[in-house]
């Protein structure tokens, strides 16, 4: 054997090695359930939550400022009614709550929140629109889940994530960024908040702008 | 999608983990097995032999590498398994501003506490959090489940109840708190921290706990519990607190 090909031989038997090694991390990485996720998930849901992983944080690009009139939409509802931004100017303050996907872990355990605060909502004169790019049938199935909401619950789905678009909120996966608007009822934007996709809001961050509502 | 959905068992954390320790195990303990004896065979065998040339050893060296390598793995998965049965709850709860929970609790003084500390022959923990709408449903129960273990005489043994929020802010457990009228202590983790280390369970769950023959908490219970038959449920917390069984 020439000593090239033995150094190649040698060579390629390092890099297998070294390939093995990696593996066998991987494999007691796993054994040892580090790759496990962190999320609290209620029993509520039962076996029907999908986890998604981690995802990037935000994959999207607002397009509507703080001051900016609200884009208007229109837009079906899981109740059957066509709701409208503009039905609301003058009327009542309203809050856009968009959550990326039903049957996920972080989402699924953010509207039920929202649904046993309402007195905070009313003392602030604010209506609750929860808007996901899922479909009809999909947003009835996962929202009965969660008990009777007192708030609309909106699908952007057809045509795909429009409303969303319109905002800036939507991620390049056709899903929706986790964020909340504030308009105020001259339909005026006087809040606005894309988080972690990952990470549910806190509520107090929600009362903290109510609180500063004209 | 960054990443592939994948479906999420009933226990997700568990149900991962046995995904890997239930289903696939032998799968991934023999392609271990492989690999490392191949990995021996290509790496530490040719400098073995230069060192153990012609002795006793070297013959045996495939099967002293076997042996080895079967003991390794082994307790590896033994270990894990025992991690997954004992959550670790070696974690601290920031003392609570009440003097009535502080008194319940048995607190002297200080910011943060551990489960140790609190002053009770046995602990019960309800991991809950004001999105689940189970613990919304359920919380009127969980009061009287509170109000009969208060109206347990008290010759029985000191029996202390409290609630950890996992993923709740402070604002949201003390809005959870009125909103329910709850008189048990209610502490915040945030960060899924406590939640993380007691085997990340869905909500609600409750954690039976009480002290040994050494003085230690040990966990007698982990489970859903059964929080529409309150009456019900503490007698199973008793009964399985002497015989966990």
């Amino acid at each position: 054997m020439s000593p090239g090909l033995r150094w190649g031989l040698k060579k390629l038997e390092y890099k297998t090695a070294m390939f093995k090694i990696y593996r066998i991390l991987l494999c007691l990485l796993l054994l040892t359930g580090l790759t496990a996720t962190a999320m609290a998930g209620s029993r509520g849901f039962g076996n029907r939550i999908f986890d998604p992983g981690k995802l990037l944080p935000v994959d999207s690009h607002l397009t509507v400022q703080v001051g900016d009139m609200a884009p208007d939409f229109e837009l079906p509802a899981i109740s059957g009614k066509s709701i409208s931004l503009k039905a609301f100017r003058g009327k009542k303050n309203v809050m856009l709550s968009f959550i990326p996907a039903a049957w996920t872990p972080v989402c699924s355990d953010q509207w039920p929140g929202y649904n046993i605060t309402q007195e905070i909502f009313k003392k602030h004169d604010t209506i609750v629109l929860g808007i996901s790019v899922d479909n009809i049938p999909t947003l009835f199935a996962w929202t009965g889940e969660m008990g009777e909401l007192w708030f609309d619950v909106l699908s952007d789905f057809w045509p795909h994530g429009d409303v969303s678009r319109r905002y800036g909120v939507l991620r390049s996966d056709g899903m929706a960024d986790r964020a909340l608007f504030l308009i105020d009822k001259t339909g005026r934007l006087q809040f606005a908040h894309v988080g972690d996709i990952n990470v549910r809001p806190d509520l107090q961050i929600i009362v903290h702008e109510l609180e500063k509502l004209p | 999608m960054p990443r592939p959905w994948r479906m999420v068992p009933e226990n997700y954390r568990s149900g991962i983990r046995s995904g890997v320790s239930k289903t696939k195990p032998l799968r991934i303990f023999f392609l271990q097995f492989m690999d490392l004896i191949k990995l021996a065979d290509i790496v530490i065998k040719p400098k073995f032999s230069s060192i153990c040339k012609g002795k006793f050893t070297m013959r045996y060296f495939n099967l002293i590498c076997l042996s080895l390598l079967f003991l390794t793995l082994c307790c590896g998965q033994a270990l894990g398994q025992v991690s997954e049965a004992e959550p670790a709850l070696d974690f601290s709860l920031s003392a609570p501003e009440s003097d009535v929970h502080r008194q319940y609790l048995g607190l002297l003084s200080g910011d943060s506490f551990s489960l140790e500390q609190i002053k009770a022959d046995i602990v019960i923990i309800e991991i809950f959090s004001m999105y689940c709408p189970i613990c919304q449903r359920e919380a009127a129960n969980i009061n009287t489940l509170f109000s009969l273990i208060q109206g347990l005489p008290s010759q029985d043994k000191t029996i202390r109840f409290l609630g950890i929020g996992a993923g709740n802010s402070a604002f949201e457990i003390e809005f959870f708190r009125k909103k329910y009228a709850i008189e048990f202590p209610l502490f915040s983790d945030s960060d899924f921290v406590i939640h993380k280390k007691i085997g990340e369970v869905r909500t609600p769950h409750f954690l039976g706990l009480k002290r040994n023959d050494k003085g230690n908490l040990e966990k007698f219970y982990s489970g859903p519990g059964d929080a529409p038959h309150p009456q019900a449920f503490l007698e199973t917390l008793l009964k399985r607190s002497k015989d966990p069984s």
